[in-house]
C-alpha cells in the first residue's frame, strides 16, 4: 500500500503536470465516423456485426479527440478520447454509448529518433494499430477481422520505447519494445460480467519503411486470467505473431497481414472482448488468419477488394470463416472520405464465429473524417 | 498540347512549398523527416499532399508528432 505522504506527493505531481499542460499550447486533432450496416441476405451472420435484419447505425460510428501538448522540447503528454457505440445491454435493443481512453501517456524523446512512452498506449499489434479508430487513415469501413480480432485488447497500460535507424539507402528501420497489462470487463448476455486481465504483456516490433513500402513484424506474449461467476480461469503465455506489409503510393494501394495466436498451457475458453472493437468473442486457443487488400486511386475514387480467412482450431467454436468484400471510397473533401462496402462471409467446418454454419451478405456505408 | 499538360503538371507538383522554421529562420523543407518538428495545423493537408512518403497524417493521429496552432519555433509550414 502507498503511504499517505506518497499519495499526496503523487497527487501534487499530477496537479502540477495538469497545470503545466494548460500553461502550454494544447493541440487538438479530431476524427469521426458515421456508418450504417445492413444485412442483405444469408442464413447466418458474423458475430462482430452484432445485428439482426434491421439497419445498425452504431457498429462503426464513433468520435475521437487527440489532445496533446509539448511540455518542452523533449517531453510531450498525449491522450486520445473515444466515444462510440458499444455492445447492446443484454436484453435491450438500444446501443450503449461509452467514452474510452485509448491513450494517456507521457513521452520523452532523449533524441529525435528515440522515444520512451509511459502510461496508457495502443497495443502495437497491427499495421494500423496506432490509428486503429481513425477510419479516415485506412481504406476499409472496418479493419479486417481475420487478423484484427486476433488479440483481445488494443490498449495497454505500461511502457514502450522505440528507436529509428536511418539506413544509408534512406530507408527507416524502427525497433520497438513494449510491456504492460490490460483489464477488460465484458457484460455477459446472460447477465453479470466477466473480468479479463492480460498481464505481463511483453513484445517487440520491427518495421522497415522505404518509399511507399512498409514491412513490419510483431510478436507479443501475455498471460490471461478471467473471472466469471466467482471462478477464475488462467491461460499462461499466449503468443501472437503478426506480419504486415503496406504499399500506398503512385495510385496503387496494397495492405496485407497474416497472424497466428496460440494459447498456452491450461488454456480455457474465454469470453474476451475489447470495450469497443469486438463483440461476444469466444476466445480460442489457436487462431490463424490473414487478408489481402488491393486498390487503385482514380483521382478521388478508390475501388478496392479484400479477401480474408481465419481458422479457429480449438475451443467451443471451430471452423474457418472466409470473407470477401468490394469497397468504393470517395474523397469528397481533403479531410472527408465516403466509404461503401459490400461483404460476403461464409463459415465452413464449424461456426467459426458466425451465428451458425452458413453465409451472410452485408453492406456498410458512411463517412470518415479528420479535423 | 503536351507542353501545356507538362506545364500544368509541374505547376501542381510545385505549388506546395513547405519550409522549416527554426531559431527564427526559415529554410526549405526537404521532406525527408519530421523528427523533432511540429506541424502547423493549417498546413497539415498540404504537407501530406506534398510529401506522401512522410505519412504525416499517420504520425499526427498516432501521437508521434504534434501539430501547433500558434507555432513559435521548430515547426514546418506550407504555403
Amino acid at each position: 500500500m502507498l503511504s499517505t505522504t506518497v499519495k499526496k506527493s503523487l497527487a501534487g505531481l499530477a496537479i502540477i503536470s495538469v497545470g503545466n499542460v494548460f500553461a502550454q499550447d494544447v493541440n487538438l486533432n479530431g476524427f469521426a465516423s458515421a456508418h450504417v450496416t445492413q444485412k442483405l441476405g444469408g442464413d447466418s451472420s458474423p458475430e462482430y456485426y452484432n445485428q439482426n435484419s434491421s439497419p445498425n447505425f452504431y457498429n462503426y460510428t464513433k468520435f475521437g479527440l487527440n489532445i496533446s501538448s509539448n511540455l518542452s522540447e523533449k517531453w510531450t503528454v498525449a491522450s486520445q478520447v473515444l466515444v462510440r457505440g458499444n455492445k447492446q445491454t443484454p436484453g435491450s435493443e438500444l446501443p450503449q454509448w461509452g467514452m474510452y481512453a485509448n491513450w494517456a501517456f507521457v513521452a520523452y524523446k532523449p533524441q529525435d529518433n528515440w522515444r520512451i512512452r509511459l502510461g496508457r498506449q495502443l497495443f502495437p499489434a497491427w499495421l494500423v494499430s496506432e490509428y486503429i479508430d481513425v477510419g479516415y487513415m485506412y481504406p476499409w469501413t472496418e479493419v479486417p477481422h481475420a487478423v484484427y480480432d486476433m488479440a483481445p485488447f488494443k490498449s495497454l497500460n505500461g511502457v514502450s520505447t522505440d528507436y529509428t535507424f536511418t539506413l544509408d539507402s534512406g530507408a527507416k528501420l524502427g525497433v520497438m519494445f513494449f510491456g504492460g497489462q490490460e483489464y477488460i470487463t465484458v457484460p455477459l448476455a446472460e447477465g453479470g460480467n466477466e473480468t479479463n486481465s492480460y498481464g505481463n504483456v511483453l513484445g517487440t516490433e520491427v518495421s522497415l519503411v522505404t518509399g511507399g513500402h512498409k514491412l513490419r513484424l510483431m510478436t507479443a506474449q501475455y498471460n490471461i486470467s478471467s473471472t466469471n461467476d466467482g471462478k477464475t480461469y488462467t491461460d499462461n503465455r499466449n503468443t501472437t505473431y503478426i506480419a504486415g506489409y503496406k504499399y500506398d503510393q503512385n495510385n496503387w494501394m496494397v495492405y496485407s497481414e497474416a497472424g497466428l495466436r496460440e494459447g498456452g498451457n491450461g488454456s480455457t475458453v474465454l469470453q474476451a472482448d475489447t470495450p469497443d472493437m469486438k463483440r461476444d468473442r469466444i476466445y480460442n486457443r489457436r487462431v490463424l488468419g490473414g487478408y489481402l487488400t488491393a486498390g487503385y486511386w482514380f483521382g478521388n475514387y478508390l475501388p478496392h477488394v479484400t479477401a480474408s480467412s481465419a481458422t479457429f482450431d480449438t475451443g467451443s467454436t471451430e471452423g474457418t470463416q472466409d470473407m470477401y468484400s468490394l469497397g468504393l471510397n470517395c474523397k469528397v473533401a481533403p479531410n472527408i472520405m465516403m466509404k461503401t462496402s459490400l461483404g460476403y462471409s461464409i463459415s465452413r467446418d464449424g461456426n467459426a464465429h458466425m451465428d451458425n454454419e452458413g453465409d451472410s451478405t452485408t453492406a456498410v456505408t458512411g463517412f470518415d473524417m479528420i479535423f | 498540347m503536351k507542353f501545356l499538360i507538362l506545364l500544368m503538371f509541374s505547376a501542381s507538383a510545385y505549388s506546395q512549398s513547405c519550409v522549416v522554421v527554426k531559431g527564427g529562420k526559415e529554410s526549405s523543407f526537404d521532406g525527408k523527416s519530421v523528427d523533432g518538428l511540429s506541424i502547423e495545423k493549417k498546413s497539415l493537408n498540404n504537407l501530406n499532399k506534398a510529401f506522401p512518403a512522410l505519412s504525416v497524417q499517420e504520425k499526427v493521429f498516432s501521437g508521434s508528432i504534434q501539430t501547433c496552432l500558434n507555432c513559435d519555433d521548430n515547426y514546418v509550414k506550407c504555403k
